[in-house]
């Protein structure tokens, strides 16, 4: 235990010139965008001393949707980020000889790493937080700060989820590329695989409902859609919200889900062979299923829109990245499997649309 | 005691050692040799806790070598320490102090003065040869009861081995550091490895004592009238022969004096015994390995 908070400091204290930076980018924009916020607020006074913006009745507290958006693409972009910034070096066979035989165990070692990227996390998005509201400050009347508040705590557990997420796919790989490859891939493919089964079953989701059963970060950039965005309102009753699963999805599911992705991170990284780091990544978490279910959605989308040539370039684009991918033709019977049970998935939806 | 008992271990696929059984006495120092590619860095990473064996284990006084308290005591250092561009000395000194309290800051400095080395340069500064210098100076300011060095003397000048030498001699006296080490400067490990461990074959081929061991083979070299057949030597056990006409250097795995009679039916016109060194028994094993 000694030792890990003594490498914890250590790691801090090598890490804070990062920290620093990050949170001074995060300022620099937190400040821009209340600087407009404040000009409009202004200029609104000017013409009337009852105005109202985005359709909210005359009087009602503003509810800051579209200004807070940015916090979204910090964390979407931050919790993509850190992890990897935290986690690439377990990829390089150099650090793992020397950090493998130090006295102090992997999950010790993968814990300090991560605690202390969402620490970053935490710091700059606190500090901007904080600094926002402050710089609002001119137009506090206006603003409902109950709202803005509840944004932060739940944004902030949506994060540690987000986090969680592409700690974990970046680590089961064995090189930056591919972790950094799979942790965004994994942002997207919920959501498309989703996307396509709706489309065969004949579009009973609505696509907000679909992006917020998804979470993932990136496909939440814009804040129209973001998860975060809609997870304030269980805050505020008022405001109300439009997905009756919010409540469940943000306090139970999310939580549970954190816990099991760090679980199965430590597990995996606990198990990892030092031997592997920089080689192909063999994880099923990995290319193994991604590259078979995307070629099969690329083929389902481009039968669905357009003339099959785009299915037939998809297949030889996935085909020649798989062989890559993999050094070989030669498949295994994992791959096989694999590879079968999406084009029957995908064959059975074409047909069936 | 270091007790290596690996069964089988895999890399890519392929299989890189097996039925290994090495045991290291405490307060000895143990040269690795082996041919290139023989899977000697692989076993230094089996037994610092980097790989875990695929079948087998490894064990510090019995207790295994992937239990971090296991690991305070002992040091590793790979072929290719890890660095920044941007580290100096001290700040590697400093991660190595996070994990290893008990570094010896004065001994570390006086190595580094020793070696001639600024702690405040950055380590992309400096040579191959310097790099080395450095990590040995930190693994030794570490004072570790077991000290594993891969390559040790890779990149040193003859002068700086002999210094490395003094000081991993002086490590073992002072601390009753068990030492393993991998190299090919064979004439180096000679002057201070007690005993040695050959890797051939994905096994330890031999291990034991360097001095027993030196003693199995004894070399002649001879000079007849006319050219002999290789036949004649038959009745010895020839572990490596060199014919070149009327001279034949004949390397015999036996007794001396049984061997010199043997040989004195022959009716050579000239024989005489040469001293093996280490590389030559090194040679004469891996080459009666692969017979």
């Amino acid at each position: 235990m000694k030792t890990t908070l003594r490498y914890f400091k250590h790691h801090a204290k090598d890490t804070l010139i990062r920290a620093a930076i990050i949170t001074f980018i995060c300022l620099v924009i937190v400040t821009m965008v209340a600087q407009g916020v404040n000009e409009t607020y202004t200029r609104q006074k000017e013409y009337s001393e009852n105005w109202y913006v985005y359709g909210y009745p005359e009087g009602y507290t503003w509810s800051l949707n579209p200004q807070i958006g940015f916090f979204v693409a910090f964390s979407a972009i931050l919790t993509t980020l850190l992890p990897m910034l935290e986690l690439s070096c377990f990829n390089s066979r150099k650090y793992l000889d020397s950090a493998f035989s130090f006295p102090i165990s992997r999950i010790s070692l993968i814990s300090v790493n991560l605690l202390n990227g969402f620490l970053q996390f935490l710091a700059a998005y606190t500090l901007s937080f904080i600094w926002y509201t402050i710089a609002l400050l001119p137009c506090a009347d206006k603003i409902n700060y109950l709202a803005l508040w509840s944004f932060f705590f739940i944004s902030l557990l949506c994060s540690l989820f987000y986090y969680s997420v592409n700690a974990f796919f970046f680590s089961v790989c064995n090189s930056t590329v591919d972790g950094f490859l799979t942790a965004v891939a994994w942002q997207f493919i919920i959501a498309l695989v989703l996307f396509t089964l709706d489309d065969m079953i004949g579009g009973s989701f609505e696509e907000e409902t679909i992006l917020t059963i998804l979470w993932m970060p990136l496909v939440h950039i814009s804040d129209y859609f973001t998860t975060i965005s809609k997870g304030r309102r269980i805050a505020i009753p008022d405001l109300g919200t439009d997905n009756p699963y919010a409540m469940t999805i943000y306090l139970i599911v999310i939580p549970i889900l954190t816990v099991l992705f760090v679980a199965g991170m430590l597990y995996f990284f606990n198990k990892k062979r030092a031997e592997s780091a920089g080689e192909i990544s063999n994880t099923p978490f990995s290319y193994k299923v991604l590259l078979p279910v995307c070629t099969g959605l690329l083929i389902y989308w481009a039968f669905e829109s357009e003339p099959a040539i785009l299915s037939i370039f998809a297949l030889i684009f996935s085909t020649v990245g798989y062989i890559i991918y993999r050094r070989t033709v030669k498949l295994k019977i994992f791959d096989i499997v694999v590879i079968s049970a999406c084009f029957v998935c995908f064959i059975m939806g074409l047909l069936g649309g | 005691m270091i007790s290596v008992n690996i069964n089988s271990h895999y890399l890519g696929g392929n299989l890189i050692l097996e039925d290994i059984d090495l045991r290291i006495p405490d307060g000895k120092v143990l040269g690795l040799v082996g041919t290139n590619g023989s899977g000697k860095s692989t076993l230094l990473r089996l037994m610092s806790g980097v790989y875990v064996p695929d079948s087998g284990s490894v064990l510090y006084d019995g207790k295994e070598a992937t239990l971090p308290e296991v690991r305070e005591n002992v040091f590793f250092l790979p072929d290719d320490p890890f660095f920044a561009g941007q580290t100096t000395g001290k700040g590697i000194f400093e991660t190595y102090r996070t994990f290893y309290p008990g570094i010896d800051r004065e001994l570390y400095r006086r190595l580094l003065e020793r070696f001639k080395l600024d702690e405040n340069a950055h380590q992309r500064n400096f040579s191959k040869g310097m790099r080395r210098q450095f990590y040995i100076a930190l693994a030794l300011s570490a004072r570790p009861k077991y000290l594993l060095l891969d390559e040790a003397f890779d990149g040193l000048d003859a002068f700086t081995k002999k210094t490395v030498i003094e000081e991993i001699n002086r490590a073992v006296e002072e601390n009753d550091s068990t030492v393993v080490i991998s190299s090919h400067a064979l004439a180096e490990l000679e002057t201070f490895c007690d005993l040695y461990a050959l890797i051939d074959n994905r096994t330890v081929s031999s291990q034991g004592s360097l001095e027993e061991h030196a003693a199995k083979y004894c070399r002649f070299r001879l000079a007849f009238t006319e050219a002999p057949n290789e036949l004649a030597f038959s009745n010895l056990n020839v572990r490596d022969i060199e014919m070149k006409g009327k001279f034949v250097t004949v390397t015999v795995e036996g007794n001396a004096e049984s061997a010199y009679a043997e040989l004195l039916k022959l009716n050579p016109a000239v024989i005489e015994q040469e001293a093996l060194t280490f590389e030559d028994i090194f040679i004469t094993d891996v080459k009666g390995g692969r017979k």
